[in-house]
């Protein structure tokens, strides 16, 4: 991780999207294995391509202050400008990756099917999904913009510059000059997605009220996502041979985007943590990683694949390593809030506490369960166990429910309270010692009722408030000193009772 | 003190440690909640030290001196 904080400190997170969108859409994707991306001029072209156009994308969304909606809107415009006005493959039937989608929904000189799927790839692929693993990357830098007005003009010249040079390059080494009408209308396309993406609202994902599902469901949700989209552009067109079946693989291609879209939008991402961005872009790129491997050791290739499982486990690693920084940083930002909420700002609803006990260190999850394996010891007790365990069973719950009592009702008890003329201390010790009758009160009572022995100090209940009560009185009033040293969160509180609970029955 | 502290016995009832912490919880939560501004704003008005850290844990067991009085009313109770 120091290695990755030195890098950090040493690149701007520009220059890592300008290298990470090209790596992303295009070395990771197979389109261009390792012995071609590397080669150095197409190395030039990619990274002066995707690099700029990523992030002109991101400074755009930036300055104009919008949100995730306008990012994907540019990131259709980039899929067109890239894919229907570079190279053209939205026209040319003999591209070489478009494969049957040549054929299957060309209408008007137009590779519909294909162009609706590059279009969603380069949006999602090529642009949200860098942005955001760089975002994730630099927390910090996330809601600023990256690069000077210079660097931009000098990014956009580069970028135009590039996708001239391309179409020119393309269309002379294919010997194909797409249909004018139709190029000028793929061009007011773009203008448009742009326009759209400047007018579209900035809060447009962030309206849903359904509480926030766990990462682990909304990168379930991207991979499969992937996966669907897969089998409706990659498999369903070589096995719908009927009459409007590329209307019907347009359909479910939309169905898909639009569904997908709107069900994620349905939940409140204002609540959202870094983590569930982490889970949705790495839902994306899952696949990809998956089957990297398999595209070297694929004998239908023309291209030379080699090196591609070394990319794929790279691109693994990279994608743990973020993972991990990403959960880190949340686990600590949960543990600061987790202090704060728990230790007297308790005005933190039901979510945030679940999610509190979610993110907590691994060795409170341990004592978690350790305090399961207890609820369930103390339930067997109840059922199963002795006149002296089912006092002890009885006893503890009713304790552990009279702390949830305290717990729900600590507004009303404090509001009360400081109407007490009392000095603070003897308050303290005052109520430390009502806790302590109640506790010893309680075991009283459930050794009478199961008629057990030897849990109580005494069968006499007033003698064994007498016997038991110095104890409590010295221990709270020492407990005052403590916690005028230290605020006690309300584990650590706990904690302590446990110890001095223990130290008792040692003695 | 020490022998019983090592013995079989202490290490079960160490397993059943959360118990513990269930049966003294209302003693140490009572006081702690229904004060806990009045305490914040003793910290913050009066910039206490905190005192925190494998020192501040031994700190925290000042309590545990309470047992000297229950010792006493044992011994005096049992004779």
């Amino acid at each position: 991780m120091g290695l990755i904080r030195r890098l950090q400190l040493s690149f701007s997170p520009a220059l890592v999207l300008f290298f990470l969108s090209p790596m992303i859409a295009e070395l990771l994707s197979g389109s261009s294995p390792p012995v071609e991306f590397f080669n150095p001029l197409s190395f030039i072209m990619l990274i002066s391509l995707y690099g700029s156009g990523a992030i002109i994308m991101r400074e755009l969304k930036i300055r104009w202050k919008k949100g995730i909606g306008s990012l994907l809107l540019l990131g259709a415009a980039y899929g067109i400008i890239e894919e229907g006005l570079m190279v053209a493959s939205f026209f040319n039937p003999n591209w070489p990756d478009v494969g049957i989608l040549g054929v299957f929904g060309r209408w008007l000189d137009v590779n519909w099917v294909w162009a609706l799927e590059l279009t969603v790839y380069h949006a999602v692929v090529s642009i949200v999904v860098p942005i955001f693993l760089v975002e994730l990357a630099y927390p910090e830098l996330r809601s600023k913009s990256w690069v000077s007005n210079k660097a931009l003009k000098f990014l956009i010249s580069l970028f135009v510059g590039v996708v001239c040079m391309g179409f020119i390059l393309v269309s002379v080494s294919f010997d194909y000059w797409p249909p004018l009408l139709q190029y000028v209308l793929m061009f007011l396309l773009a203008v448009l997605l742009i326009y759209l993406a400047y007018k579209f609202p900035a809060n447009w994902a962030r309206v849903g009220s359904k509480p926030l599902r766990s990462p682990l469901f909304f990168g379930l949700i991207s991979l499969l996502s992937m996966v669907a989209g897969a089998i409706i552009f990659g498999i369903l067109p070589y096995f719908m041979h009927f009459q409007f079946s590329p209307v019907i693989v347009i359909f479910l291609g939309l169905l898909l985007i639009f569904g997908v879209l709107g069900f994620i939008r349905r939940y409140n991402w204002r609540e959202a943590t870094d983590l569930h961005k982490f889970a949705l872009v790495a839902g994306i790129l899952l696949p990809f990683i998956a089957i990297a491997p398999l595209q070297e050791f694929d004998p239908n290739r023309t291209d030379n694949p080699v090196g591609m499982s070394f990319v794929g486990l790279i691109s693994l690693v990279l994608l743990i390593l973020l993972g991990w920084k990403v959960k880190k940083r949340i686990n600590s930002d949960m543990r600061s809030q987790y202090k704060t909420k728990f230790k007297f700002n308790l005005s933190s609803s039901v979510f945030d506490r679940v999610l509190c006990i979610l993110s907590l260190p691994r060795i409170m999850k341990v004592f978690a369960v350790w305090f399961l394996a207890i609820l369930i010891l103390i339930v067997h007790w109840i059922f199963n166990g002795g006149a002296n365990d089912r006092t002890i069973g009885f006893s503890s719950l009713i304790c552990g429910f009279s702390s949830l009592f305290i717990w729900r009702f600590r507004a009303q008890l404090e509001s009360r309270v400081n109407r007490w003329r009392w000095r603070t201390k003897t308050k303290f010790i005052f109520l430390g010692g009502i806790g302590a009758l109640w506790v010893e009160f309680v075991f009283w009572l459930f050794e009478r009722i199961f008629n057990a022995s030897s849990i109580a100090a005494s069968s006499n209940l007033l003698l064994d408030w007498l016997i038991t009560m110095p104890w409590y009185l010295m221990m709270t009033y020492l407990l005052w000193y403590v916690v005028n040293k230290y605020l006690f969160s309300i584990f650590e509180l706990l904690l302590l009772g446990g110890f001095m609970s223990f130290g008792l029955m040692v003695f | 003190m020490k022998g019983k502290l090592f013995s079989l016995d202490s290490l079960l009832l160490l397993l059943v440690f959360p118990l513990f912490m269930i049966v003294y919880s209302p003693i140490l939560l009572f006081p702690n909640l229904a004060l806990r501004h009045e305490i914040t704003t003793r910290h913050v008005k009066s910039q206490l030290i905190t005192v925190f850290g494998f020192k501040g844990f031994f700190y925290a067991m000042l309590p545990l001196l309470g047992l000297i009085p229950y010792f006493l009313t044992f011994v005096f109770l049992m004779d």
